[in-house]
């Protein structure tokens, strides 16, 4: 009897201790959730999200797996091929983090070359800005762009790059705008028609100093320069301030632009609120016909007139005028004694069709 | 002998009725997923990624559990993926607080380096040669204030990491006009000797 109950003991023990027996802790299951984790971190929701969700899912079948092997009569466990799913996916997953780091250089690569094409336009903008009158606007838009381009660096810096996209599209819209205004300054100068007259109007101011042999200035507001001839030969040159709104053509009063033209000088003043003035013959005969085109189809105010009172003067070459031309005291000596009443003075726009501004607008 | 048999297989019998008759822990599983949920809805997901990471990984293989039918080990890891959401979402608010207070103090440092690049461009010598240059400055910080307010309005929509962000880029710009504009008063002044 004892015998026998111990014949039936035996082995019932041993199948409760197999039964009880845990199946081991498998290495390879910790491992693929240490590098789904990796994949998070290195941001595969980003970059390859519909591969990190196709690994997630397969990670938590095979979890269910794990599971369910574990779940069963240890003789009947086969933890192997648990394992192995567990190593396909380490496998795949390592191949997702190639993947991701190879996506994100080509991001970050491309993020980072359009941020500096966007910094060199911006670059060109601020130097163009930096030899005209009328850089206010500009200036202002160039620097919240270049604001805009600081932060995107950041956000690159961080691996922030749909952050980073919305930012470059705000600067780059900022830098269109400059771009615009820009081009609308420069548009006479950019035309072919306007660059031909202003030429020819310098040469002939030449022309006639050789004819005569006598003085001539031409001015050229761009270049910011005025030079002077005599018996048709380039005497002297020198750097000039104009009106706030230099680039365009005086029309009317207020405007604050530097008038485009034939004058002459009909007087000279010694004793001047900016040191010595040599006085124009502003509003020529084409100024008046021209103020009374516009003002009859009411491009003009009625109140507004056409101004007058434009001078060459000192009081220093950098500074902003009110649509006159002004040079340092010293170089205004010189001028103030070479020249005399009736002396031509034609300002043009241009007269140097390869100006370095003119190129730089030109690349825009 | 044949009693004892009939006993064991009665009993066998008892225990896998039980366990085919197991219920899935639907309540825990209501329970932990709305916890992990309102945590993301304060922002958990922002303000403590990986922590909010691991509370959503948990819940994941809680349900796992669920699916392999392991139901007694997922009720209590749901029991436990709640308290840690509840743990989790109590801290959001010092977190938030912590970012916001960075973004204003962000802020300020960004107002302090605009004002002193202004204070410094109204000390530059004006007049003759110098108010071209003054005004391009002038443009230039223009620009910047014109950029500030995107600041407050980053705070004001709860993106205190933006906000952050947009401040320092507005701090860095302005200690570089400034720096633009103490090199144009040194040439003013190497002119004037």
């Amino acid at each position: 009897m004892e015998l026998r109950a111990r014949l039936i003991l035996a082995p019932l023990i041993l199948l409760t201790a197999i039964a009880c027996r845990e199946a081991p802790v498998l290495p390879e299951a910790k491992e693929a959730k240490e590098l789904e984790q990796r994949l998070w971190e290195a941001g595969a929701s980003i970059f390859i999200p519909e591969d990190y969700e196709l690994f997630r899912s397969s990670l938590r079948i095979a979890r269910i797996h794990e599971i369910q092997e574990r779940g069963r009569f240890p003789l009947w466990r086969k933890m192997e091929r648990s394992r192995e799913e567990y190593r396909e996916l380490l496998n795949r997953g390592e191949h997702l983090l190639l993947l991701i780091e190879e996506k994100k250089n080509n991001h970050r690569t491309s993020l980072i070359s359009e941020v500096e094409k966007l910094e060199g336009f911006l670059e060109r903008m601020r130097l163009i800005s930096s030899v005209i009158n009328e850089s206010q606007t500009i200036r202002k838009r160039v620097t919240r762009a270049e604001l805009l381009l600081v932060e995107t660096r950041r956000l690159i810096e961080k691996d922030s790059f749909r952050e980073a996209e919305k930012t470059i599209f705000s600067a780059r819209q900022l830098g269109s705008s400059v771009r615009q205004i820009i081009l609308d300054l420069f548009k006479r100068y950019l035309d072919e028609g306007y660059l031909s007259l202003w030429q020819k109007m310098a040469e002939e101011t030449i022309a006639e100093s050789r004819k005569r042999n006598s003085l001539a200035i031409v001015v050229d507001k761009l270049e910011k320069k005025l030079f002077v001839y005599s018996g048709g030969i380039r005497k002297a040159i020198y750097e000039v301030g104009l009106g706030r709104f230099s680039l365009a053509d005086k029309i009317h009063a207020g405007d604050e632009a530097t008038p485009e033209g034939k004058y002459k000088i009909i007087k000279k003043i010694l004793n001047s609120k900016y040191y010595k003035a040599l006085l124009l013959d502003y509003p020529n005969e084409d100024d008046r016909r021209r103020f009374a085109e516009m003002k009859k189809k009411g491009l003009i105010p009625p109140q507004v007139g056409i101004g007058g009172l434009i001078e060459i003067h000192g009081g220093g070459q950098d500074g902003l005028t009110y649509g006159c031309i002004a040079l340092e005291n010293e170089a205004m000596d010189e001028l103030f004694r070479l020249v005399e009443v009736g002396t031509p003075v034609t300002i043009v726009g241009t007269f140097n069709r390869e100006s370095p501004v003119l190129k730089l607008v030109r690349e825009l | 002998m044949r009693k004892l048999s009939l006993f064991w297989l009665m009993g066998l019998f008892l225990a896998f009725i039980m366990a085919s008759c197991a219920k899935p822990p639907t309540q825990e599983m209501d329970a932990a997923k709305a916890a992990v949920e309102a945590c993301k809805a304060e922002g958990a997901d922002i303000y403590a990624k990986d922590e909010f990471k691991k509370l959503s990984d948990d819940l994941q293989a809680a349900l796992d559990q669920v699916t392999a039918k392991k139901y007694k080990e997922a009720k209590q890891a749901l029991i436990k993926i709640k308290a840690d959401a509840d743990a989790l979402k109590a801290t959001i608010p010092a977190k938030k607080e912590q970012a916001k207070n960075e973004a204003l103090a962000a802020q300020q440092q960004a107002r302090t380096a605009l004002d002193e690049a202004k204070a410094l461009l109204e000390k530059a010598p004006k007049g003759k040669g110098t108010k071209a240059d003054i005004e391009a400055f002038t443009a230039d910080l223009k620009g910047l204030e014109d950029s500030f307010p995107e600041i407050q309005a980053a705070i004001d929509k709860g993106d205190y990491f933006g906000a952050k962000d947009k401040a320092v880029a507005i701090k860095d710009k302005a200690n570089s006009i400034s720096e633009q504009i103490k090199q144009a008063i040194e040439k003013v002044k190497m002119k004037k000797k």
